[in-house]
């Protein structure tokens, strides 16, 4: 493993961007801790299809069988993190790590090819996080429980592979198991207006995904290589005209997924409508496959492009800050008002993509990471309101802070961090992609601080009106959140908080995995 | 360095002891002469003034917090509703209305169906005569053999 790591490093550092590991060869470390993390909720899906749905008490088996199946997969990513930042610089200082490759379809050369390098551990471990507290978010469902946990399951098995495939032909087939869970969670636990909701996610996504397919077609024959190989492929020598199509082509899909203005309709209709646990893994996750794919892909494979198309990625980076902001202002409901920052937050990847230097694109990583979480924590905080109050109405609440100290408190915390304050993971992010892209684009970087000051309105105005002022008549028999949900949400918090002070070991792993893309940007 | 400007100073602190004077008179037990509640009735739209600052807050929330930036909001909110979600709904909408009327042509009638192959058969023999490598067009391009 050690004779492997020194291996990419060298490779890395000769300046050819990654350690090309040859499409024929089926060679592997002999670590399986990714493809643990990636199938261990398969197990747990099918061990759920196995247990008995009849009571309580079967509800009660399944539940815990789907925090197992997502704890165990939270404890390995936890230590892959751990272990990688304890190797950090010596041991490890970039390249992949615990890759799997096995060949697959020999017929047109897919592999089984996984591994986390700097820029997919952190998400790995993001995911891992999110689905173990999403469990947790939906201990009180009591409908169709069964096909619940084993849809969230299914679901995770597609996200974190997305992260983790190095394959293109791996990472499609993971985009696209990540789509029916999340239609079906959305149809069928959904709110009022679920059906609408759920179809437009679907066909939003499928739209992408078919630009996505036909993006990775066109790369597999145009770069001559006939291999889905994710670090042949960003080597590959394309002619620029050629480069620029995959480039948009990709963008777009990532451009829906993100999402960036334009493109970003379906996400408030989806998050109204899905229940509390799916919004968060909606928000916290699925958004960030997007961001994912355009450092990843977009950035990384067409680094020239990505360069020439700047001012247009700025364009919807500046716009989709602004927009978002201004939009979220006037929601009445607060998880429309909570997905609108999404649009807004997202931007600030795009801004930090647009301008390509080495700390922006390390603080659009750190931000999918960071607002992966705050947002999560956000829409947990929504449902943990609308559990007690069943309305989402800003304009029907009043004084809550009276009768719910404590979930006055996460919210206030969580609202500060998700405005940006300093000592919050947010603000990291936020300071990086501002300092990184104010090198590029000096007017673009100042419209967008415009957004920050945006954040800081609507969360601060909407706590005013939910939580404090005087206390409605209908509100004054409301409850505090128990201590499981008082728990979860302590979690996640100091999630945020750590990375707001001790940033420095999740900004130089995320540094690692952008050298081969930083030295792709700075050749050609 | 400039130097001290007497004529300010002593100017600066006149109008600090005018005020203190004023409020005295108005409020000092043992100094009064006016009571400050007749004052305000008797010069209401002062004291009004006065007493909210100006009004510069509500000012301010009228046109920048309500009715600029709200605005704003507004507006890409309508947009958002109308303008993408317009295109988006309308392009689902075009699609059940086409194929509602495509549905119409199956019908189940042989006779329906005949009629169609036939014309569409006539129109590829016709097209075949006039693009094809021995029709008209190519002839005038000089391209029959």
């Amino acid at each position: 493993m050690l004779a492997l790591v020194h291996a990419v490093v060298a490779a890395g550092s000769t300046g050819l961007g990654g350690a090309p590991v040859t499409p024929a060869s089926t060679s592997s470390s002999g670590n399986f801790l990714v493809s643990l993390v990636v199938w261990l909720p398969l197990l747990g899906a099918l061990v759920i299809l196995a247990l008995p749905n009849r009571n309580e008490s079967d509800h009660g088996n399944i539940k815990n069988a789907a925090l197992a199946f997502t704890a165990a997969p939270l404890v390995i990513s936890i230590f892959a993190t751990y272990s990688t930042f304890i190797e950090m610089p010596a041991i490890f200082s970039g390249g992949y790590k615990y890759e799997e490759n096995y060949n697959w379809v020999g017929a047109f050369g897919a592999h089984y090819h996984v591994g986390v390098d700097g820029i997919s551990l952190p998400l790995m471990l993001l995911s891992t996080i999110l689905f173990f507290v999403a469990v947790l978010a939906s201990w009180n469902l009591k409908v169709r429980v069964k096909e619940y946990f084993f849809l969230i399951l299914i679901l995770d098995i597609g996200v974190t592979g997305v992260f983790t495939a190095m394959d293109l032909f791996l990472f499609f087939i993971f985009w696209e198991i990540e789509l029916i869970p999340m239609f079906l969670l959305i149809i069928l636990w959904g709110g009022p207006r679920r059906v609408y909701a759920a179809w437009k996610f679907l066909l939003f996504t499928i739209a992408a995904s078919a630009l996505l397919l036909l993006a990775i077609l066109v790369l597999y024959f145009k770069s001559g290589a006939h291999t889905f190989d994710m670090q042949v492929l960003a080597g590959a020598h394309l002619a620029p005209e050629v480069g620029a199509a995959l480039f948009w082509l990709f963008f777009l899909c990532f451009a829906i997924k993100l999402p960036a203005v334009g493109f970003h309709t379906w996400l408030p209709d989806a998050h109204v409508e899905a229940p509390t646990a799916v919004s968060v893994l909606l928000a916290g996750i699925l958004l960030k496959m997007g961001g994912y794919g355009l450092i990843r892909i977009c950035v990384g494979f067409f680094s020239s492009s990505a360069k020439q198309f700047s001012l247009a990625i700025l364009t919807f980076a500046v716009v989709g800050i602004l927009w978002g902001g201004f939009a979220a202002l006037v929601q009445d409901d607060m998880k429309r008002m909570v997905a609108y920052s999404s649009v807004s937050h997202m931007g600030f990847v795009l801004l930090g993509m647009s301008a390509l230097t080495p700390l922006a694109l390390n603080g659009a990583v750190f931000q999918l990471f960071a607002h992966g979480v705050i947002t999560g924590a956000l829409f947990l905080l929504v449902g943990l309101v609308y559990d007690r109050t069943h309305t989402r109405s800003i304009r029907e609440m009043g004084g809550l802070a009276q009768r719910m100290p404590y979930l006055a408190v996460a919210w206030v915390v969580t609202a500060f961090a998700s405005a940006g304050l300093p000592g919050f993971a947010g603000f990291i992010a936020e300071f990086e992609i501002f300092l990184g892209s104010y090198q590029a684009h000096h007017v673009g970087t100042f419209l967008a601080v415009f957004g920050v000051v945006l954040s800081a309105a609507y969360l601060l105005w909407m706590l005013e009106r939910v939580f404090f002022g005087p206390l409605k008549e209908a509100w004054t028999k409301l409850k505090d959140p128990g201590p499981l949900e008082l728990g979860y949400m302590v979690g996640v918090l100091t999630v945020i908080f750590l990375l707001g002070v001790a940033p420095k070991a999740l900004a130089q792993l995320i540094s690692f995995g952008l050298v081969p893309i930083s030295q792709k940007i700075a050749g050609g | 360095l400039e130097s001290v400007n007497y004529v300010a100073i002593a100017v600066s602190v006149a109008a600090g002891l005018a005020g203190f004077a004023t409020a005295a008179l108005f409020y000092w037990p043992a100094y009064a002469r006016f009571s400050a509640a007749a004052f305000n009735k008797r010069f209401a739209l002062v004291y009004d003034w006065s007493h909210h600052k100006g009004y510069f807050d509500e000012i301010y929330e009228a046109l920048f917090a309500r009715g600029i930036i709200v605005n704003i909001g507004r507006a890409a909110q309508w947009l958002d509703t109308n303008v993408i979600d317009g295109f988006v709904n309308g392009v689902a909408d075009g699609y059940l209305y086409f194929g509602d009327r495509l549905r119409k042509l199956q019908t189940g009638k042989v006779q329906g169906y005949a009629v169609g192959l036939f014309t569409a058969l006539v129109a590829i023999a016709v097209a075949a005569l006039i693009f094809g490598s021995s029709g008209p067009l190519a002839s005038a391009a000089g391209l029959t053999h």
